[in-house]
């Protein structure tokens, strides 16, 4: 048989039969010329947001309001392909509009605050939302006017420095003033808003200084893009401009591909709630993580090897729901016509502790990356290149990872109290410590492994430090506060037999 | 800008990615680190050549990390650089 004959052959029936032809075609097919054309049709174009909308709305993890949003923007993209950007920016700027803060607690909170702002009170709150949302979008173009034209060179050399400490001001007044004094009801809605919205402020600064010069008004949509569920920005506005499909064919091929990560999400999702939920933890009773970790804290019993089983398994579900959530917000992001990476790629293959880290989470590890450790890189020690390496990763992966989460629990200070919202941090600081001695040792002094030291030492070995580096230090991985650092310790000891 | 210039570079690319068990193939306009392709550590290898060998200033205020991001854009920098 030549390569001709088996380009001429016709496919045969029996392919269609075939579940691994069946899945080689559904993975290649934004590659199938044919495929990307059906794509371009009206035709194609219904069925692929209707198969995509179809898959999403079977995830959980997606809010049906959210979802409602996600739906019509992507309809409105597709119907005015010509108002692509426009209606992206818009539906970015109304959802941030409705919805700007980042917990439900915190939307509680307002209207409680809300009514003591003085006359602006008998306002209904969510009218008042509003209001604030453009009195914040004002605060933001005055920021980004600033970027573009240095007026206070300050603000425009160090921006994420002077959003700190404008934040940090901020939330020290929410502590500091007496809860019915007007000054604390201003601060904590600027706190409340500046918090959900620091990091893609931060990206929209980015952009601004990038070349290809990008209106306001659609750098206000990235306040909060209308695919953002979590406070984790996908990047900014710049860095989606370098994927954007710029012509028919290019668009198809990233709805394809965002079709394609939509669906195994959805497969992620659905095996991780059949294999884990129903068998593992319903049929076998196997305790979950959180509770078997409670259990031990109060003298429960605490085997060895029951301890193990419990981490592996909570180990493994984290990394499908996590998979399977980041998956289906790329996903979001191709079907609106940007065609970037995913957010996931195969960390379970990992044979060093960073390259695990920028494979399990990779925007959240590209936030850390760009706003503290490249600019760390850019001015420490510049004569100690190992010393220079090690104080950027500790300022990514321990200062920064520790701020992300203090800053986005910056409005619950005023609400909880100081000493008791620091309290939670504890087992959080414990993790980002081993995490950041982790990378370090990885990127310094971890020994490179290659396919000719033995199956053993290249292919198992590193995985097995790697991902039980991963499920130990993921004992600690919580900033909720509800289970004690004393309790976790207890835990992590009585995996070794210690009692 | 000086042809050794250009393949100093362009090797230095060529191991990263080699050394990350890449193919040592890249195109001038390829996003390298946007992408995913190579990863920070990798960036912070190609830093330290520019800052090394081209003298290139990395606590000015107005780099940012995505001037490095593909061949084109190291490029515009050093010329810039040089003319600065």
């Amino acid at each position: 048989m030549t390569a001709v004959d088996l380009q001429t052959r016709p496919e045969s029936p029996a392919r269609w039969f075939n579940p691994l032809a069946l899945r080689q075609s559904w993975l290649s097919m934004d590659k199938n010329d044919r495929v990307v054309e059906w794509a371009q049709s009206k035709l194609g174009i219904a069925v692929l947001h209707g198969a995509f909308l179809l898959a999403l709305a079977t995830l959980p993890v997606i809010r049906a309001k959210h979802m409602a949003l996600i739906a019509m923007t992507l309809v409105l993209a597709a119907l005015l392909p010509g108002r692509r950007g426009m209606v992206l920016a818009g539906m970015g700027i109304l959802f941030f509009l409705l919805r700007p803060f980042r917990s439900e607690f915190h939307y509680t909170n307002f209207g409680e605050i809300w009514p003591e702002i003085g006359v602006l009170g008998a306002m209904n709150a969510q009218a008042g939302l509003m209001a604030c949302s453009l009195v914040f979008f004002g605060l933001v173009l005055l920021l980004i006017e600033n970027h573009r034209r240095k007026a206070v060179s300050v603000l425009a050399e160090r921006p994420i420095l002077s959003l700190l400490i404008a934040g940090t001001a901020l939330t020290a007044l929410t502590v500091l003033v007496p809860r019915d004094h007007g000054l604390f009801t201003v601060a904590w809605i600027l706190v409340a808003y500046l918090s959900s919205s620091f990091f893609f402020i931060g990206y929209i600064l980015m952009a601004v200084r990038q070349k290809g010069r990008m209106d306001n008004t659609t750098l206000l949509g990235y306040v909060r893009p209308f695919w953002a569920n979590t406070v984790v920005p996908i990047k900014g506005p710049g860095y989606l401009a370098k994927f954007e499909a710029k012509d028919a064919a290019a668009l198809a091929v990233t709805r394809l591909k965002g079709l394609k990560l939509a669906v195994w999400a959805v497969i992620l999702f659905w095996t991780g709630e059949i294999v884990f939920n129903q068998v593992v933890h319903s049929t076998l009773g196997l305790p979950h993580f959180e509770a078997h970790l409670k259990a031990v804290a109060v003298g429960g019993p605490a085997s060895v090897a029951l301890g193990w089983a419990v981490v592996a398994i909570y180990f493994l579900e984290r990394v499908l729901v996590f998979g399977a959530v980041i998956h289906a917000l790329v996903a979001v992001v191709r079907m609106a016509g940007f065609a970037i990476p995913r957010g996931m790629v195969k960390p379970l293959g990992s044979r060093t502790i960073s390259e695990y880290w920028g494979k399990y989470l990779f925007y959240f590890k590209e936030l850390l990356s760009d706003f503290f450790f490249f600019p760390t890189f850019q001015r420490c020690f510049k004569k100690h290149p190992r010393l220079r390496i090690a104080f950027a990763t500790f300022m990514a992966a321990f200062v920064g990872n520790i701020l992300f989460d203090v800053i986005c629990d910056a409005p619950v200070f005023a609400i909880d109290g100081f000493a008791a919202t620091i309290d939670n941090f504890y087992s959080y600081t414990v993790y980002a410590g081993g995490l950041t001695v982790g990378i370090i040792w990885s990127q310094l002094f971890q020994g490179k492994v290659r396919p000719e030291d033995g199956f053993l030492r290249y292919q198992v070995l590193p995985r097995v430090i790697v991902l039980g580096f991963f499920a130990l230090l993921q004992i600690f991985d919580d900033s909720s506060g509800v289970i004690p650092l004393g309790d976790r310790f207890a835990f992590f000891a009585s995996l070794f037999g210690v009692n | 800008m000086q042809a050794e210039n250009l393949k100093l570079v362009r090797d230095t690319i060529s191991n990263i990615l080699v050394d990350r068990g890449q193919p040592p193939e890249f195109n001038d306009t390829e996003s390298l680190f946007d992408s995913g392709k190579l990863d920070s550590l990798a960036a912070v290898n190609l830093l330290m050549t520019l800052e090394s060998e081209f003298g290139i200033d990395l606590s000015d205020p107005d780099f940012e990390i995505t001037q490095i991001d593909t061949f084109a854009a190291i490029m515009d920098l050093l010329r810039e650089n040089a003319m600065a």
